[in-house]
Formats: C-alpha cells, sequence, structure tokens
C-alpha cells in the first residue's frame, strides 16, 4: 500500500468570473509550492484493490507494472497483455472493452486513485461515477469523470473547509496526472473544459491532480470550481 | 431534482447501466448485456439523442470554419468557438445521448448475426451460479486468472472465516487479510503455488500461479470453492 497526502485549494473558483490564463498560473504554482492549501490527511491506497479500480474507470490498465517496469520505463507498448486482457470476441469493439497498455500512465494512476478516493475515501456508489474521458476527443465536452452526487457526499466531506456546498447533485472532474511539477498549460485545459459544462449551470467541478514531486512521493490536490 | 428536462433519476440511472455493462463485460456475459439492454433500452428518451445530434452538428460547423484559418489560429479559435456554442446545447443531455448511443452500438453488435462469431476461438463462456458468475481464464499450463461478478463482497467476520476455511481446506498458509468498505485482498501460499484474491465493489479477481500443471477442473473447483465461501 501507498500513503498520498490530500489537500485541497482553500477557495472555490468562479469559471464565470475568472481569467482562466491567470487563474491557471496561480494554481499550478500553489498546488506545486503547497501555498494556499488545506491538507486533507494522508489516504492509505491499498495497489491491489486500486488495479481493480483503474480496470473498472480508465482506458488503459496498470496491472503487472511491476513486473514489466523496465518496458514502461522507455515507454514501450507492452503487447501480450492486450491478448491478456481479451474474454470477448474480438470483433467487438467498444471504449467499454478495450483496454491496452502503453507507457504513458501517469493520467491513468491519477484517474485510478481519483475513483479510488471518491469510492473508498467519501463513500460515493461505483455505480454513480462515469469515465467519460474516452468521448472527449470526438465530443469536446465530455469531463474525464462525472459524478451523481445523491447524497451530496462530497459537500459532507469539505463542510470543514467551505460550509454546505449548494449544487444539483452533478459533478464534473477533470483528473491531469505528472510525474513531476504541473504545468499553468495543463491546470487551463483542465479549467476550460469544466468551464463548458459548469460555468452556466448549478453544477460543481473538480480539478484533481495527481503528481510526483518526487520519487515514490505522491501528492494528490483537489479544486472546487463553479459556475 | 430537474435539471433543465434531465431528470436527476434518470441520469442516474443511465450512468447505472453504464456500470453495469462494465461489470458484465468483466466476466464477459453477453447474455447478461442483452437482456439488461433489453430491458432497459425501451426507456430511452428520444431527446438525448437528438441533442448529442444537435451537437455534432454544431461541431461539424465549427470544423468547416476552422479549415477556413490558418493552422496556427485554429486552436485558440477552437476553445474560442466551443465556449460560445456550447451554451446553445444542455451539455448534460449530451453527455446522457453519448451514453446512450454507446448502449445501442453495444445492443446492435450482439443482436446482428456475424460472420466473425464463427471464425472467433477461444472465447471463453462465463459459469452463472446462485450468487456469483464467474470465468475461467488460462494463461498458461501453470498460470490462470478468474474473474468473478458476485452481489456483494462480505463482511468483515464472513471474510476471516471464509479464508480459514479456503486455507484449510487447500492447504495453504493465508495472507493477513485487507479489507476495507468496498476492497478486500489477501493472498494464499504453498509449496503448490501463489494465489492471488482481490476483490472491489462486486468484482473479485484471483490470480493463480502454481508450480505444476494442472488441469483446469482443479483449479475450477479451487475457484468456486473461494467465492462460495466468500459469498456466504
Amino acid at each position: 500500500m501507498i500513503q498520498i497526502p490530500f489537500r485541497v485549494y482553500t477557495q472555490i473558483l468562479s469559471l464565470s468570473r475568472m481569467n482562466i490564463s491567470q487563474t491557471s498560473d496561480h494554481l499550478a504554482n500553489a498546488i506545486n509550492s503547497g501555498s494556499n492549501l488545506r491538507n486533507l490527511g494522508q489516504k492509505t491506497i491499498h495497489l491491489p484493490i486500486l488495479e481493480l479500480v483503474n480496470l473498472g474507470y480508465t482506458e488503459k490498465q496498470i496491472t503487472g507494472i511491476e513486473n514489466n517496469m523496465l518496458l514502461y520505463n522507455i515507454g514501450q507498448k507492452v503487447q501480450h497483455i492486450n491478448s491478456y486482457f481479451h474474454t470477448h470476441p474480438s470483433f467487438l469493439q467498444s471504449v467499454l472493452i478495450n483496454k491496452y497498455f502503453s507507457g504513458d500512465l501517469s493520467g491513468i494512476i491519477a484517474e485510478s486513485v481519483f475513483v479510488y478516493y471518491l469510492i473508498l475515501s467519501l463513500g460515493i456508489s461505483p455505480y454513480h461515477i462515469a469515465h467519460l474521458r474516452p468521448y472527449k476527443k470526438s465530443t469536446f465536452v465530455t469531463p474525464d469523470f462525472i459524478i451523481l452526487d445523491q447524497n451530496m457526499d462530497i459537500s459532507k466531506a469539505f463542510s470543514g473547509v467551505f460550509g454546505q456546498l449548494q449544487y444539483n447533485g452533478i459533478v464534473y472532474a477533470e483528473v491531469k496526472g505528472s510525474m513531476g511539477y504541473i504545468e499553468p498549460e495543463r491546470v487551463k485545459k483542465a479549467l476550460e473544459q469544466l468551464s463548458r459544462g459548469v460555468a452556466h449551470s448549478n453544477q460543481l467541478g473538480i480539478v484533481f491532480v495527481l503528481n510526483r514531486p518526487g520519487i515514490n512521493h505522491y501528492v494528490a490536490t483537489l479544486v472546487l470550481v463553479r459556475g | 431534482m430537474n435539471m433543465e428536462g434531465l431528470e436527476f433519476r434518470e441520469f442516474l440511472e443511465i450512468v447505472k447501466i453504464y456500470n453495469q455493462i462494465s461489470d458484465l463485460l468483466w466476466v464477459g456475459d453477453i447474455e447478461g448485456i442483452k437482456t439488461l439492454l433489453n430491458e432497459k433500452l425501451f426507456e430511452i428518451k428520444i431527446q438525448y439523442l437528438e441533442e448529442e445530434e444537435k451537437w455534432r452538428n454544431i461541431l461539424k460547423e465549427i470544423k468547416k470554419e476552422l479549415t477556413t484559418l490558418p493552422r496556427e489560429e485554429r486552436d485558440k479559435k477552437r476553445s474560442q468557438l466551443l465556449a460560445e456554442k456550447c451554451k446553445s446545447v444542455e451539455i448534460n443531455k449530451v453527455i446522457a445521448g453519448i451514453l446512450l448511443k454507446e448502449f445501442q452500438k453495444i445492443k446492435d453488435l450482439f443482436s446482428q448475426p456475424s460472420l466473425d462469431i464463427f471464425f472467433e476461438k477461444n472465447v471463453t463462456v462465463p459459469v452463472k451460479k446462485k450468487k456469483y458468475t464467474y470465468l475461467l481464464l488460462q494463461i498458461t499450463d501453470k498460470n490462470f486468472e478468474a474473474r468473478a461478478l458476485i452481489e456483494k463482497l462480505p463482511d468483515e467476520n464472513t471474510f476471516r472465516k471464509a479464508i480459514n476455511r479456503i486455507a484449510e481446506k487447500w492447504k495453504y498458509q493465508a495472507s493477513e487479510p485487507q479489507i476495507i468498505k468496498n476492497g478486500l485482498f489477501f493472498e494464499l501460499f504453498s509449496a503448490e503455488g501463489y494465489i492471488k484474491v482481490h476483490g472491489f465493489h462486486k468484482k473479485v479477481r484471483m490470480q493463480f500461479s502454481l508450480q505444476r500443471t494442472v488441469n483446469t477442473d482443479y483449479i475450477r473447483n479451487l475457484v468456486e470453492f473461494i467465492l462460495e465461501n466468500i459469498t456466504q
């Protein structure tokens, strides 16, 4: 298992009122330096369970990463894992089914940790989360995740920081993973993406960043946004 | 909760079906998916598909407009146009439409007879029992993987008792189990081999690395014994 410190940005950002470029610079700086963040404590991530979360909610799979670390480090695709995961007729093509392995996994690990946190720390039902990232390239409007927060678990989790949050139960989330410090341009892209769905509604948005400032040192940051 | 035409409970139902399909695919339960979609798809509201179609048409217009611009100006203009045009659709309805289209696509693939299926080899069929469905995959003569879908993970007490029974019956040494809400993990060791079992929500995965070649019946008995015990 690994321990990841979680932090939350101390303000809720208003997407309809802010200059996204300037805010992105400021946010990236806050995430990288640790300023303006409230500590949410260390969360324990059980890796065998994270593997199963990964299989359900991301496009690629991280299973077998320990055994394939050499290939992973040089960014080479590991072919046999692809066939290993075929449990269905191969003519069936769907984003729900296709899983593949490639060297670029930081985003996938971040997505898995985010869903793990939602389900195992915040108590959101696994059936109330949809991974929409595969549709983003063709539609431009889908966030990485949509969360139907029926019991307002997110509001409850952050009530100590922000008080009672008012929203319609729909939460859009953008997830960014980085093997070093997070760049402002990537934060900007996340905010732009969220602004399309959240800016003119009574919905909540989350930017989740999982980065690795040092070897074996992951840090997770949540930023809440609204219209 | 009403969200400008899309009821929260309808959206919840669509997202639930999406995850249920994902679960059924985990064990390769194509019949289960067909049944689920046949039961649920008749409730599809055409308005979500229409909103998705409307957005597709807007994207086509944006694409066309961008082709008139020099390449270096396109990204900035695209962001600007997307921000402007997305106000003319209900994004939640578009997302519901995207998911419904995905369901339709899967349903069509399963319902149409295809020549491909006659040429498809080694399609593993899931085994359905009262409390679980599982799929056994043979990786090599000594390595297997079993994937199961169960109703729910056991509580800690049931889980610990189950591990003791499994270890005793099959003469394995069990590791200290880890059980948390929605997740479990344990390992079994012996001179015969190593078994890793992990579960999340309704999914259970077992990986077997054995010292000697065994037939699939041996593994099936072991898999079923483990599943019977953790679903008690």
